[in-house]
């Protein structure tokens, strides 16, 4: 009668330890489709509007600066082609989008104001095509303000909330991991303890050394278990090196990005209204402070250093400094480049604005069209981001490599551990009936 | 056998319960601040029962002279818990709650918004505790302090009041600024700003979020204020809601309320010593803390109340108070996706009211020129 209640019994802890490894590849699959799909492809998708929005604004400016000749329509040609790519963004966010509230209004408030922007760039260009300059002035700085006013703000309110989820999930995700980690564990040794005590019992009631069936049960689960965990820590920590070693470089970058096209904008703002010279320079500083700055020091002075191959400084911040800093050894190639980069951009900068000092607006402009340095910066950060996209995507999908089938060798090794287990008892059980 | 079965069954049941203890056990959520209704004197049907916590922006309706010669007498409750002041006026407890848009939103009172009050525009705030770490003055140094603490096999501690504005804060602040990322602190919830702030001077944890007065005090006190809530414009929006009972019961009574506070507002906007002199009181501080606690709040008067409430502003053509619901709900709806929407009550009527009768009359037409009166020729 003992062995038949030992039979039934082996039952429970084979069914929890596969029950829990099951739970722990749930989960880990739950994280990985939210951390390395859904919420960064929504970030990803937040930021191409953000960015194609401070492009297409950037473009007015320089198309007014430029006298760029207007279409049947009262627009440049590349105005269209970029508002098309606004657009296309938007469809792309509201397709991945989820129905949730906090992408759907953003959305529509873009939609609904950007039909203001036009309007008002129409304007601007039509003013500036009869030679009213002060219209063509006013009308811009009304459209820019409804850029940076609101559609800014809607704009970076979808990369926030595709930020919440990646967050909150990977918290989470992270509590759950060490639960589960624990979970499994203490399934994995009360399955072996049971096996042991099962050979135990056997082997005082039988006078027999070893079960060889229980034996290769017990084996087999040392073995599944250490596997199981392993591979969950595994995918768990190429999820936390896609999260906190690319993704989040990615992100900063991608930010940046955006930030050095409003800057560009500044500067053709600056010569389109030479009025607002303070104002521009400004809007200028604050921009480029929130990519590169640093503590009780001059900034160009310590971009120079940077230039000449130092390290970016302890204590010094901005997005660009952060995807500086986040390689190992707290630095990161590609993303010093970006840095460097900065660096001419803002000595090209002070170039064009001494031009306007000595009263040079003509080579200023000029200056400002040839845009080297702002070709250059946009592309090295460019490079940086497929760097680290490149590096995110292959810890991603080796996170989902890790626990691949991982569930059904739990269910095959739990059968088999059942079965030896049977098969131990049975043989006994025999014995004795004989 | 029975024995057998008994012991076999009990293992199981003992199985079970760990399991579910442990799969429930991921959320590393605040620890509960316990609240308990506050004791409401006995009172009669003129008697406006008014709750809040101690937010300077809240001043106004802790003067118990507020309502004088409406007609009504107010009698203000202090109550720290969000829910229970919700519950309150649900239940009819309360009449009125001082609140923000957000813990409206969460705790969802039968309550309308009838007002706006103050915007925080750097109140709320994210203070380093530089007074004890002299080199933690910067966000920048922030990636320093993570990494020396992670040496040491720890992280900096972060001290916010749970269930208030200040966790709507430290969640906007950490998914809007790359420097700050949560997962880097040990946070700390706590029932209200002075114990965040406490603990921040005794060095019990090295960052804090706090809201005024405590801002001023780190900020005096030669702690830093680094990120605050004018880095994430519209997220921190105090309104005034009445219980739809009174609503239902005594309309006037609401706007006896809203006409005492926008009367109250604008005479104190109107006179920056009295307005300095009227906080610095409230708050028990210096003038000069008084100035810097009302630089970081943007105080609402009649006009601006009603244009906040009433206008629709272009380019998205609604009105401001209906714009800041609908951004702060979509954002909760992320961090609650329980939460229904589209709940939120607003009616400006009571606020366009005292606009009304505070703009000063037209002056009457001037009678038509009988020049202007030619017949069209032909």
């Amino acid at each position: 009668m003992l062995l038949r209640i030992a039979m039934a019994l082996a039952i429970l802890p084979a069914a929890f330890f596969a029950t829990t490894i099951q739970l722990g590849v749930a989960r880990n699959d739950d994280t990985l489709e939210t951390v390395a799909r859904d919420a960064t492809e929504g970030i990803t998708v937040a930021q191409a509007i953000k960015l194609s929005l401070a492009e297409l604004d950037e473009l007015v400016v320089r198309d007014l600066v430029d006298d760029t000749p207007l279409g049947s329509n009262g627009y440049p040609a590349n105005y269209d082609r970029k508002r098309t790519e606004v657009h296309d963004n938007l469809v792309r966010a509201a397709v991945q989008s989820s129905a949730n509230d906090a992408y759907v209004q953003p959305l529509a408030n873009i939609e609904y104001a950007l039909a203001h922007y036009h309007t008002l760039v129409k304007e601007a260009f039509a003013a500036d095509a009869r030679g009213d300059e002060r219209a063509a002035v006013d009308a811009y700085q009304r459209a820019n303000q409804v850029m940076e006013g609101t559609l800014f703000g809607e704009a970076d309110f979808i990369d926030k909330a595709n930020t919440y989820v990646l967050n909150d999930t990977y918290d989470r995700q992270q509590a759950r991991t060490r639960s589960t980690i624990g979970l499994i564990a203490v399934s994995w040794v009360g399955l072996i303890g049971f096996l042991v005590v099962l050979q135990l019992l056997l082997a005082r009631a039988f006078r027999r050394l070893v079960n060889p069936p229980l034996l290769v049960a017990t084996v087999l689960t040392v073995f599944a278990g250490a596997f199981a965990l392993a591979r969950l820590d595994s995918s768990a920590h190429h999820l936390t090196a896609a999260r906190l070693q690319a993704f989040d470089s990615v992100q900063v970058l991608a930010r940046a990005r955006a930030k050095v096209v409003s800057a560009r904008q500044a500067q053709g703002h600056l010569l389109f209204d030479p009025g607002r010279g303070a104002e521009a320079e400004a809007q200028y500083q604050s921009l480029t402070e929130e990519l590169f700055r640093v503590q009780d020091r001059d900034r160009a002075v310590a971009l120079a250093q940077i230039s000449q191959g130092a390290n970016v400084p302890e204590g010094a911040g901005g997005m660009l400094a952060q995807a500086a800093v986040a390689g190992a050894n707290r630095r990161d190639e590609m993303a010093r480049r970006t840095v460097v980069a900065l660096g001419d951009f803002l000595a090209a900068d002070r170039v064009m604005r001494q031009l306007l000092d000595y009263n040079q607006p003509q080579m200023a402009v000029e200056h400002y069209r040839r845009g080297l340095t702002f070709s250059q910066i946009t592309s090295t950060i460019a490079e940086a981001q497929l760097e680290k996209q490149a590096m995110f995507d292959g810890h991603a999908r080796s996170a989902a490599a890790a626990t691949a089938r991982l569930d059904r060798i739990a269910v095959a090794t739990a059968v088999a551990v059942l079965a030896l287990a049977g098969l131990g008892l049975y043989v006994r059980l025999r014995e004795y009936g004989a | 056998m029975t024995r057998s079965r008994l012991v076999a069954g009990l293992a199981a049941l003992v199985l079970m319960a760990v399991v579910v203890w442990w799969i429930g056990d991921d959320d590393e959520g605040a620890a509960a601040v316990p609240c308990r209704p506050t004791e409401i004197p006995e009172h009669d049907e003129t008697t406006i029962v008014v709750e809040g916590d101690g937010w300077s922006g809240y001043a106004p309706f802790r003067d118990p002279t507020l309502l004088d010669g409406s007609g009504y007498t107010l009698l203000y409750v202090d109550q720290v818990c969000q829910d229970v002041r919700a519950a309150d006026i649900t239940s009819g407890r309360a009449d009125i709650a001082v609140t923000t848009v957000d813990q409206y939103l969460l705790n969802h009172p039968a309550g309308t918004i009838v007002g706006i009050i103050d915007q925080s525009v750097g109140a709320d705030a994210l203070v380093l505790g530089t007074g004890n770490h002299p080199e933690l003055d910067s966000i920048d140094d922030i990636p320093a302090l993570v990494e020396a603490r992670a040496e040491e096999g720890g992280k900096p501690r972060l001290a916010y009041t749970a269930h208030s504005p200040s966790e709507m804060l430290l969640n906007e602040l950490a998914n809007t600024a790359e420097e700050l990322r949560l997962s880097d602190f040990e946070l700390v919830p706590v029932d209200q700003s002075s114990t965040a702030y406490e603990m921040l001077e005794d060095d019990d944890v090295q960052l804090a979020i706090v809201w005024e007065p405590e801002t001023s005090a780190a900020r005096a006190a030669g702690h830093t204020v680094t990120l605050s809530s004018a880095d994430v414009p519209n997220s921190i929006v105090d309104v005034i809601v009445a219980s739809d009972k009174l609503i239902e019961r005594d309309p006037d009574a609401v706007q006896a309320v809203v006409s005492a506070f926008y009367t109250r507002m604008d005479r104190l906007l109107r006179d920056r010593a009295a307005l300095r002199s009227f906080y610095a009181t409230d708050g028990d501080v210096a003038p000069e803390v008084a100035q810097q606690l009302i630089d970081g709040i943007q105080l609402y008067g009649t006009r601006e109340a009603n244009a906040f409430l009433n206008n629709e502003v272009f380019p998205l053509d609604t009105a401001l108070m209906a714009q800041s619901v609908e951004s702060i709900e979509s954002l909760l709806a992320l961090i609650h996706p329980e939460m229904p929407l589209g709940r939120a009550k607003i009616d400006g009527i009571y606020v366009g009211n005292v606009a009304l009768r505070a703009s000063p009359p037209r002056p009457p037409a001037p009678p038509p020129d009988p020049a202007d009166e030619e017949e069209p020729e032909g």
